[in-house]
């Protein structure tokens, strides 16, 4: 049930407040029931060949910034290279394609020439790209669309507003502007549009688009065997520790100063993992052993000389404490006791 | 092979005390014994895990926030849930007669929940060599 349905069941509608209302529910509830069990989970990976490491920032992934074959000139309608002609609902009249001057360097102009407005007609340009799906990615492109109705759309088919990313449509904007977006893509090719549509867009109306950058939002943990799966507890949120890289270990290094990485997102083919947090440029080696365990904010590293850890923000009622190689020496967790007393030797520095 | 360790913990606060078995040769005069719970010895990635009871989030594992975040609770917990922020609407009108019925009804659905969870006879037996306290 949603909190809407709540709200409605209630005759609130004060968002905030019901949200309280329900907080406070669900923690009693569960101070009664204790269902909600929270426990240790674990993904580790040994491999010495597969694992890749990618500084977004280092790299431009898809940077479209040149329109090499179409012409200089008004008049023609050759393609630019790489790209193909995009009708949508078939049988228009082909529009003319210029570079002009853009921001910097040369953008693709597309010019209309279909005999009527455009009402319910998508005249372009389209290429496939790849991208890694269930990821985060940015989209930068600049735009001048004139009097135009000019679009750029990134989906999973050529079909108008099948599982598109709206990236930007607009009319009327007077010169050159820079576009900022985000989307996620839900397949590995993904068709990228840009277009003209519109009831007011009619003969010789005007798009033009340029410096179109694609790239993820987060830095890149990319696995070529896809064995980050849902089965391998390498999910969101967990604290991943990296051992054996050349230049991404983490050990309270610069690239992580805290010790570890926070995983941000799984792709959804396996392939890849991504951190926030700075990596250096790493390429597949075979020469390096490289150990990621991913854990849960319920495992805690035990610090030599510190007592103290505080507790999970999150936690009502706490079950129980395991600990590695108590009373074993397998590496086995095992149940700890809780003490009644104080350890009568004071911690060195009581933090 | 790792060394064989002896844990216990406490809490403090907010905070969970670990300590750990040390032996040393504790100078003259020093009448305590010669092993001594301390704070651990040495350091061990991902050395203990918790297993504690958390507040129920939204389905799609994050905080709820807004209107269309889903409640990851079962259905009976859902309509205990509605008596609860009745409670405290009355509570807030303060019409307390209201209050204590709607959270009388809070707690006997709890119960029903609890107990249908077990459908056998319940026995207490006594506690295992584990039940350290």
């Amino acid at each position: 049930m949603t909190v809407k349905e709540v709200m409605e069941r209630l005759s609130i509608t004060e968002t905030g407040r019901a949200v309280a209302y329900i907080k406070d529910g669900l923690e009693e509830i569960e101070m009664y029931t204790k269902e909600n069990v929270l426990s240790g989970k674990k993904g580790s990976l040994t491999t010495s060949n597969t694992i890749s490491f990618n500084n977004v920032a280092n790299d431009d992934f898809i940077d479209i910034n040149t329109w090499s074959g179409a012409s200089l000139s008004a008049g023609d309608t050759t393609l630019p290279t790489d790209w193909s002609l995009f009708d949508a609902e078939g049988g228009a009249t082909a529009p003319e394609f210029r570079q002009v001057a853009g921001i910097t360097g040369y953008g693709l102009q597309i010019l209309n020439k279909h005999s009527s407005n455009l009402n319910n007609r998508h005249l372009g340009v389209y290429k496939t790209i790849t991208v890694i799906p269930g990821l985060l990615y940015n989209v930068q492109l600049d735009i001048n669309f004139s009097t135009a109705f000019g679009n750029v759309k990134i989906g999973t088919a050529l079909a108008i507003d099948v599982a598109d990313a709206d990236i930007t449509s607009g009319t009327g904007q007077s010169g050159w502007s820079t576009v900022t977006s985000t989307f996620t893509p839900t397949a590995s090719t993904m068709y990228l549009k840009l277009y003209l549509s519109g009831s007011q867009t009619i003969v010789d109306d005007i798009a033009t688009f340029d410096n179109i950058l694609i790239y993820p939002a987060y830095n890149l943990i990319a696995e070529s065997s896809n064995l980050f799966t849902s089965t391998s507890n390498f999910e969101a949120g967990m604290k991943l520790k990296v051992d054996g890289s050349t230049s991404n270990d983490t050990d309270e290094a610069d690239n992580a100063t805290n010790g570890y990485y926070t995983i941000k997102e799984r792709a959804t083919n396996s392939s890849t993992i991504t951190v926030e947090e700075d990596l250096n440029d790493e390429s597949i080696s075979s020469l390096n052993t490289i150990t990621l365990t991913a854990t849960n904010q319920n495992f805690m590293d035990i610090i030599a000389n510190k007592r103290y850890y505080p507790l999970p923000t999150d936690m009502l009622s706490l079950i129980g404490v395991k600990a590695k190689n108590h009373q074993n020496n397998q590496n086995k967790y095992r149940e700890i006791p809780r003490m009644i007393y104080k350890p009568i030797e004071q911690d060195v520095d009581d933090i | 092979m790792a060394n064989v360790k002896q844990y216990a913990y406490y809490l403090r606060g907010r905070d969970l005390a670990i300590s750990e078995i040390d032996s040393e040769t504790l100078p003259d005069g020093d009448t305590y014994g010669d092993t001594l719970w301390k704070s651990p010895v040495t350091t061990v990635d991902n050395g203990l895990i918790l297993e504690y009871v958390a507040r129920p989030k939204a389905k799609d594992g994050g905080d709820i926030v807004d209107e269309t975040d889903e409640i990851d609770i079962g259905d009976l917990y859902i309509k205990a849930l509605i008596y609860y922020i009745k409670a405290r609407i009355a509570e807030d009108q303060m019409q307390l007669d209201q209050k204590e019925y709607f959270m009388k009804n809070f707690f006997a659905l709890l119960d029903r929940r609890e107990s249908g969870k077990i459908g056998t006879i319940r026995r207490v037996v006594p506690p295992g060599i584990a039940a350290i306290i």
